[in-house]
């Protein structure tokens, strides 16, 4: 017989028609970027000055901007983008505060206390506000964007790290780890990391939300990625000029930063209701 | 049972531990004594309050380190004071030579990790053998433990496997390493009377298979009288009588002890209620001065508002701490 540590996670995530939704609309994306290069009809960079902002029609599908680029070229290759910042911008975010959060929540002492009061500070800025100020210092651009959007989610991860620990930490399981000749290091990162790892996870795939929504923010206010990139923020703050004449300019991208939102947060609340059956309402 | 040989291999002596908490200093254990000789089963008995777990987790190095504080005294196992060990000695020493076993086995097993692997890392750690050895190891010693088709039941994670079954892994995993002692705090308690009895055989055998020590904590008399050849009794941090087992119950000395005999529920004994004895465990914040048991105890005296009784010899392997007990 085979077994893993939850083994109905996939029937729990899959009786949610809602979750799996988002699950699949994720899976897209993914598959979408990577095949960018061979299913997008057009060149993303491409300037046609034959075709500046037509509507949408046979050929091109979702119209063509400003420049006569075609849009769903763009939107493809944006998610490139898009997915590389998010992922990268989590990841980062999620190893230096979750291990910040474990030591200060299985230590305790003092450096929580300096831990939790600079976490406190980070989270009372709104994260936009976090964001641009980190911009400001690094310089825009794909990895400045990627640090100012690590910057904003590392405190949330450091939170929860640490409440986690807290609780995994005076459980049983721990002392005996420890009465066996387990070292610190051994009972920190075998022990306690693996049994926080569900919390993490569901925070994970949320953060991937708001950090694109921030990330496109950025980018559209132009401090994130710069122009000719197809990046969706980007897109809709040139679109924003022509939003009377030719809306789809801006519709498109808006829609794509919307739908792919909207499905990692379907996708993390299942997963939070599939790893822990006591939070569902 | 074995005759107490000159140098015990547990000795505890005076040992203080105090907590330092929001409402004030509880002095968890006053002065605690504890002698137990190499192979044997010595039970350590008490209400809840009473300090016994304290006295397990302090051999054990497991105080909390903000509020607890090993305020005096000396544990001195195998000739060595615990108390002075490093923290890395300390490490080389728990799950080698003394382990410990917890009472709930629902939360003393790691979740995320399958069974064998937690039998497998504590001989890992302390032996230097590949993983196939340690995991033949693993099956010998859970066979050991009786636990059927050993080899499939290493491959479980814990919560598919039965309470029962969950404190054997605990106990093979507090075996592994043929420890020299080996402290179990309330092994029984979460477990059903039946899964208990088959618990506590496994104890005694473990005992004379491996030859382990064992220092069985328990708030319950029955199974302290089946399974340890000793006995101390603890009441507010402090040993107030300590003796082989057959004499304890034949004659118990102390005025406490007589209370929680009196308490057992015998069958065929017709009574309407069960017995108590009158009163509560003080709180350890404010300890009543003199003896700590005067405020409950049917025979004090002045002496015994005043004076803190010591241990002293009532017979061969029986000492009390009562001003009154040759009465």
């Amino acid at each position: 017989m085979r077994t893993r540590p939850f083994p109905n996670l996939w029937r729990r995530l899959r009786r949610n028609r809602l979750t799996v939704t988002g699950l699949v609309i994720i899976l897209l994306m993914i598959l979408f970027s990577l095949l960018a290069p061979s299913i997008a009809p057009f060149d993303p960079f491409k300037q046609d000055f034959s075709l500046i902002m037509k509507p949408m029609d046979r050929v091109h599908w979702f119209g063509t901007d400003q420049l006569g680029r075609d849009i769903l070229s763009r939107i493809l290759f944006g998610s490139r983008i898009t997915i590389t910042i998010s992922f990268f911008s989590v990841c980062l975010g999620m190893i230096l505060g979750s291990l910040t959060g474990l030591l200060a929540g299985y230590y305790g002492g003092r450096i929580d206390s300096a831990i939790v009061w600079m976490t406190d500070l980070a989270l009372a800025f709104p994260g936009m506000l976090l964001a641009i100020a980190v911009i400001a210092s690094v310089g825009p651009g794909l990895e400045g964007i990627i640090i100012a959007t690590a910057v904003y989610s590392t405190p949330q991860f450091i939170r929860l790290a640490r409440g986690s620990a807290l609780l995994e930490k005076r459980k049983e399981y721990v002392a005996a780890a420890s009465c066996i000749g387990e070292t610190d290091f051994s009972i920190l990162f075998r022990y306690v990391l693996p049994n926080c790892l569900a919390p993490l996870a569901v925070l994970f795939t949320l953060q991937m939300a708001n950090v694109i929504l921030i990330a496109s923010g950025l980018s559209f206010l132009g401090l994130g990625v710069q122009p000719p990139s197809p990046e969706w923020g980007a897109m809709l703050s040139q679109g924003r000029t022509y939003l009377q004449t030719a809306p789809h300019l801006s519709i498109f991208p808006g829609l794509a930063i919307m739908i792919v939102v909207l499905s990692f947060n379907l996708f993390g609340d299942g997963l939070r209701d599939a790893l822990d059956p006591r939070m569902r309402v | 049972m074995k005759q107490a040989s000159p140098t015990p291999l547990l000795k505890v002596s005076d040992l203080r531990v105090s907590f330092h908490t929001e409402t004030g200093v509880v002095r968890a254990l006053d002065g605690v004594d504890l002698q137990i000789s190499e192979g044997e089963i010595a039970g350590l008995v008490g209400e809840t309050g009473s300090g016994k777990s304290v006295t397990g987790n302090t051999i054990m190095g497991l105080i909390p380190k903000p509020t607890g504080y090993v305020d005096g005294g000396e544990i001195l196992f195998d000739g060595e004071d615990l108390l002075k060990l490093g923290s890395e000695a300390l490490r080389r020493i728990r799950g080698k030579k003394i382990s410990m076993i917890f009472q709930d086995p629902f939360t003393s097993l790691n979740p995320v990790h399958r069974v064998g692997d937690q039998i497998m890392e504590v001989i890992r750690l302390h032996q230097p053998i590949t993983r196939e050895e340690a995991a033949s190891q693993a099956c010998q010693i859970m066979e050991m433990v009786g636990i059927p088709e050993p080899s499939l039941r290493l491959r479980d994670f814990p919560h598919q496997l039965s309470g029962g079954m969950r404190q054997r892994i605990v106990i093979a995993i507090s075996l592994a390493c043929r420890p020299r002692l080996l402290i179990a705090d309330e092994p029984t308690t979460s477990l059903d009377v039946t899964i208990q009895a088959q618990v506590l055989d496994l104890m005694v055998d473990m005992n004379q298979k491996i030859g382990a020590t064992i220092l069985l904590i328990s708030h319950d008399l029955g199974v302290i009288s089946e399974t340890c050849g000793k006995i101390f009794v603890m009441y507010a941090g402090r040993i107030i009588e300590w003796s082989d087992t057959k004499l304890f119950f034949e004659r118990p000395l102390h005025p406490y002890s007589q209370g929680l005999i009196a308490c057992l529920p015998r069958i065929g004994e017709r009574h309407a209620r069960l017995r108590t004895i009158p009163g509560t465990v003080p709180d350890l914040r404010e300890v009543p001065a003199g003896c700590r048991f005067h405020p409950r105890c049917p025979r004090r005296t002045e002496v015994c508002q005043s004076e803190r009784p010591v241990l002293e010899e009532a017979e061969p392997f029986h000492w009390v701490a009562c001003h009154r007990w040759k009465e």
